[in-house]
């Protein structure tokens, strides 16, 4: 008797056990506006990684919005109420994605001058007569200024091909690197590239990460390293050019360079974006990108609003000369290395 | 020396090795053949996967596996011993229920057991035993950014049992089979709550990746349910396995459930002719 009264406690117990892990409950939210709209709050009061940073009361946010919900709201008006709501996180990081629309966030863009026209630059410093390779064109201009335009890095560059544009740039007396409105892409190519303009292993930043649903639940700060190439490194004067427009992984780049010595930062103030964005999802099947890890400059600092030019060389591009064919924060960057200035 | 004392001699060593010779010159048990049991099976079905890392919303789709599996009386005590070599491919193409999203996911399962066997009657017999296992694996979200997949390894021991019971139907010899895993400690892989790979594999931020594995946080299960129709040398097998996996680690959830229809041929395999000696089968 005994016996049978031990193993039913044993079987209890086992059942118990097993019921603490395969039968963890997962929130499941109805497909309907409520639901979605509360998981999308959910999944972003749990995971996004800049509230502290930002002093953003998301509580508050999701009831302001959430009163805008009704029962028989459309799939689209759901999706304008669900984006205003996004829009307070001041991230363009932070994606809905429904098969109508996309929300985003690009207001930093919209209210800053473009400082970059693309067209002003193949036309009257290159000349339509380029080299173009791993997404990169170049050049060496007419003052000896090597001339390098970097447009997304979400073009992968090839060790290879770099070697052929740093050996062709090798007799210049300085290079420029123009990053503006490069909205960034993988974070390997920025490591890819600097790797060029270091000697030795260089700290270049700190990445962190959410260690539990908290706002405050963020791991300690883990120092990003680089090493130098073993291939062809440039050691002249380097000038990165940049707009807000460079965004991400060119913000990350701009941050990383900037701190190296030899190298100057002119423009603008970069777009920021220096959280590493996640993916996850609704009932009705819409995917939300949003920042979850935090990736800092080397002093520890958020570059989330954007990296600043090197001090005194801050600057707007001047319209009226663009018209002149002037390119005004490029004539800059040729002047600070054929002249120091 | 003197003869008497080559002949005290000659006589201790005869007589000490008369029970040496007598001990050796007993007859030996035969040693059994122990055939090797092998099925190979195609199995499809339904995985069902919820991965929080990837998304707060669990996927459907169609499983396909491959599988093989190795039985052998233990060469030590034939009769009471056995082991068992599993292998499982599996792949899964899923899909969420808005249809908007895509997943796949591959396992591979290798586990070893040992297992000691009881007749209870004649064609029937239980087993139970220990077992390890490997897993390796992943789950592959096609539209995340930075955490587009997840990958999943783990290392466990723990407790199996089987049963068996042989029968005829009509001429047709059966033997129905039920065989469940459950492992009980071990270790396996986990990110953190919001770490990229990224962080963990390119800047190189591993530290608390490897977990503590146990009922408390981790609870994987295999059932497998089988019947063997021989016909001839061969069988024919037809079966339904059932995998759950599930962790609860780092505030992630993962759930994956398989549910697989078996098709497959299995045989007992001779190294040599089986001449006329005693054979210990496995399960036949």
């Amino acid at each position: 008797m005994m016996h049978k009264v031990v193993r039913i406690e044993f079987l209890v117990s086992l059942l118990a056990l097993l019921s603490l892990s395969s039968c963890h409950k997962v929130e499941v939210y109805e497909d309907d506006p409520y639901g979605n709209f509360d998981a999308l709050w959910t999944i972003l009061d749990e995971r996004y990684c800049f509230f502290e940073y930002k002093d953003i009361d998301w509580t508050q946010v999701g009831m302001k919005y959430r009163k805008k919900l009704t029962e028989k709201m459309t799939s689209e008006e759901l999706f304008d109420v669900c984006g205003d709501m996004l829009m307070e996180l001041k991230d363009g990081h932070v994606n809905l994605i429904a098969a109508h629309d996309t929300s985003r966030y690009w207001d930093w863009l919209y209210s800053s001058p473009e400082n970059y026209q693309e067209r002003l630059i193949d036309e009257h410093y290159l000349n339509f007569d380029y080299r173009y390779t791993s997404g990169i064109k170049y050049k060496i201009l007419p003052q000896n200024v090597g001339y390098m335009y970097y447009g997304s890095f979400s073009s992968a560059i090839g060790e290879g091909n770099l070697d052929q544009i740093l050996a062709y740039l090798s007799s210049s007396t300085g290079l420029i690197i123009d990053v503006r409105s490069n909205g960034g892409g993988s974070l390997s190519n920025v490591e890819t590239l600097v790797s060029r303009f270091i000697n030795q292993e260089t700290l270049v930043g700190y990445i962190s990460h959410k260690t539990g649903p908290g706002h405050q639940e963020f791991s300690g700060l883990y120092p990003i390293k680089y090493s130098p190439s073993n291939r062809i490194r440039y050691q002249k004067p380097v000038v990165v050019l940049a707009n807000r427009g460079t965004y991400s992984a060119a913000n990350n780049f701009v941050s990383v360079m900037k701190a190296l010595p030899n190298v100057v930062v002119m423009g603008d103030i970069t777009g920021g974006g220096s959280g590493l964005p996640f993916s996850s999802e609704l009932p009705n099947g819409w995917s939300i990108r949003f920042s979850a890890s935090p990736i800092y400059d080397v002093n520890r600092q958020h570059t989330e609003f954007g990296v600043e030019p090197t001090e005194g060389f801050k600057m707007d591009m001047d319209l009226e000369q663009a018209d002149k064919g002037h390119d005004t924060i490029l004539d800059r960057a040729i002047a600070y290395i054929t002249g120091g200035v | 020396m003197t003869i008497r004392k080559v002949l005290l001699c000659s006589f201790i060593g005869v007589a000490l090795s008369i029970p040496v010779t007598l001990w050796a010159e007993k007859p030996k048990p035969p040693k059994p053949l122990r055939p090797v049991a092998s099925a190979f099976t195609f199995e499809i079905g339904r995985q069902s996967a919820l991965d929080t890392y990837l998304t707060p919303i669990r996927y459907w789709g169609l499983d396909v596996a491959l599988g093989y599996e190795r039985l052998r009386a233990a060469s030590f005590a034939p009769e009471k011993w056995f082991t068992r070599h599993n292998v499982l491919v599996n792949y899964a193409t899923m899909s969420n229920q808005s249809g908007s999203g895509s997943m796949m996911s591959l396992y591979l399962d290798y586990s070893f057991a040992m297992l000691r066997r009881w007749r209870l009657l004649d064609g029937l017999w239980v087993a139970g035993g220990g077992e390890a296992a490997l897993t390796l694996g992943g789950l592959y979200n096609l539209r995340n950014s930075n955490n587009p997949a997840t990958a999943k390894l783990a290392v466990d021991l723990g407790a199996t049992a089987m049963a068996s019971y042989h029968l005829r139907l009509g001429r047709l010899p059966l033997t129905f089979r039920y065989q469940v895993s459950l492992p009980v400690i071990g270790t396996y892989f986990s990110p953190a709550f919001g770490q990229s790979y990224y962080e963990m594999f390119y800047i190189g931020n591993r530290s608390g990746i490897v977990q503590f594995g146990a009922w408390h946080n981790r609870v994987d299960l295999r059932n497998y349910l089988s019947v063997d129709l021989h016909l001839g040398k061969m069988a024919l097998r037809l079966g339904y396995r059932q995998l759950m996996r599930t962790t609860h680690v780092n505030h992630i959830d993962t759930q994956v459930l398989n549910h697989m229809f078996v098709l497959g041929i299995s045989g007992e395999i001779f190294r040599t002719a089986p001449p006329a000696k005693r054979v210990v089968s496995v399960y036949y």
